[in-house]
């Protein structure tokens, strides 16, 4: 098989590999985000209700209040940790973004190819079309990246 | 006086995540869209630490930590690059060029603000 097809089946594989990549990350990232946000809901809810019940007075006198600022504090913790959360999770938009430039470059690299096939005979040497260097973007969840220092 | 921090990512979205992370912790943020525009800020501003993507258009991350290395006033400036790229190689590539640090995409705000931290104080 010339390499220019070759190639050309490799980019097939490579799109199909990048859709189903996009396909995975947004799947992910949708799940993530609405129990984040669900969680966000039900946390502003029990701490609101926690709030009206202390500044109301409603509880009696061998109730503990600290407990509940306790509570509250507690919850707006939790309340912080969802919205970090979120904050990862809402970058699929830019890992999508990246991958969806990367089947741009796939298509060009395509494009040239069939371009080339164009007018020529079936015996004679197909030229490769220029390689360009394709970002790889790994990422199949959206789970936070890893940190280093050198 | 809060410390000023610059970030280069050709995303909208990336940047004002960055910066909403950033701003959260006290911290000054300057946004810059590709590492051109992120070079021309760092010799108008002052500047404490740069934290770049590497994919962008007009210039990539690698390049424009050459080109900060390059003026007297950010020899030693941290810089950290925030990429979707993770291999070893491109690793190794960044540390060549003088990056400080590399995170990848997607970030932790609390673990971002930890090596910050640990960085600019």
């Amino acid at each position: 098989m010339p390499d220019a097809v070759s190639n050309f089946y490799e980019e097939c594989k490579g799109i199909r590999g990048d859709l189903s990549q996009i396909q995975g990350l947004l799947h992910d990232a949708i799940g993530k985000l609405t129990e984040h946000f669900q969680s966000l809901e039900s946390d502003s809810v029990r701490q609101l209700q926690l709030i009206e019940a202390l500044t109301r007075g409603m509880r009696g006198p061998d109730e503990p209040v600290f407990a509940d600022i306790d509570t509250i504090s507690s919850i707006n913790k939790d309340i912080s940790s969802h919205v970090g959360s979120a904050v990862t999770v809402l970058q699929f938009e830019d890992l999508c973004q990246q991958l969806i430039a990367k089947l741009m470059l796939r298509m060009n690299q395509m494009e040239k190819t069939i371009s080339i096939f164009e007018g020529q005979d079936s015996d004679e040497v197909i030229p490769q079309p220029k390689a360009v260097r394709i970002p790889c973007i790994a990422q199949k969840d959206m789970a936070a990246g890893s940190v280093e220092l050198f | 006086m809060a410390k000023t921090i610059l970030a280069v990512d050709d995303s909208r979205s990336m940047r004002q995540m960055v910066s909403f992370t950033l701003k959260g912790a006290g911290y000054d943020v300057i946004e810059a869209v590709d590492g051109e525009d992120g070079f021309e800020k760092s010799k108008s501003s002052t500047v404490h630490l740069v934290l770049t993507d590497q994919n962008m258009p007009n210039m990539d991350g690698l390049t424009l930590i050459k080109s900060l290395r390059g003026l007297p006033q950010h020899k030693i400036t941290p810089i950290l690059m925030l990429t979707t790229e993770s291999s070893d190689e491109m690793k190794s590539a960044g540390k060549a060029a003088g990056a400080t640090g590399w995170l990848v995409k997607p970030f932790d705000p609390a673990k971002l603000l930890m090596v910050v931290k640990k960085v600019i104080g």
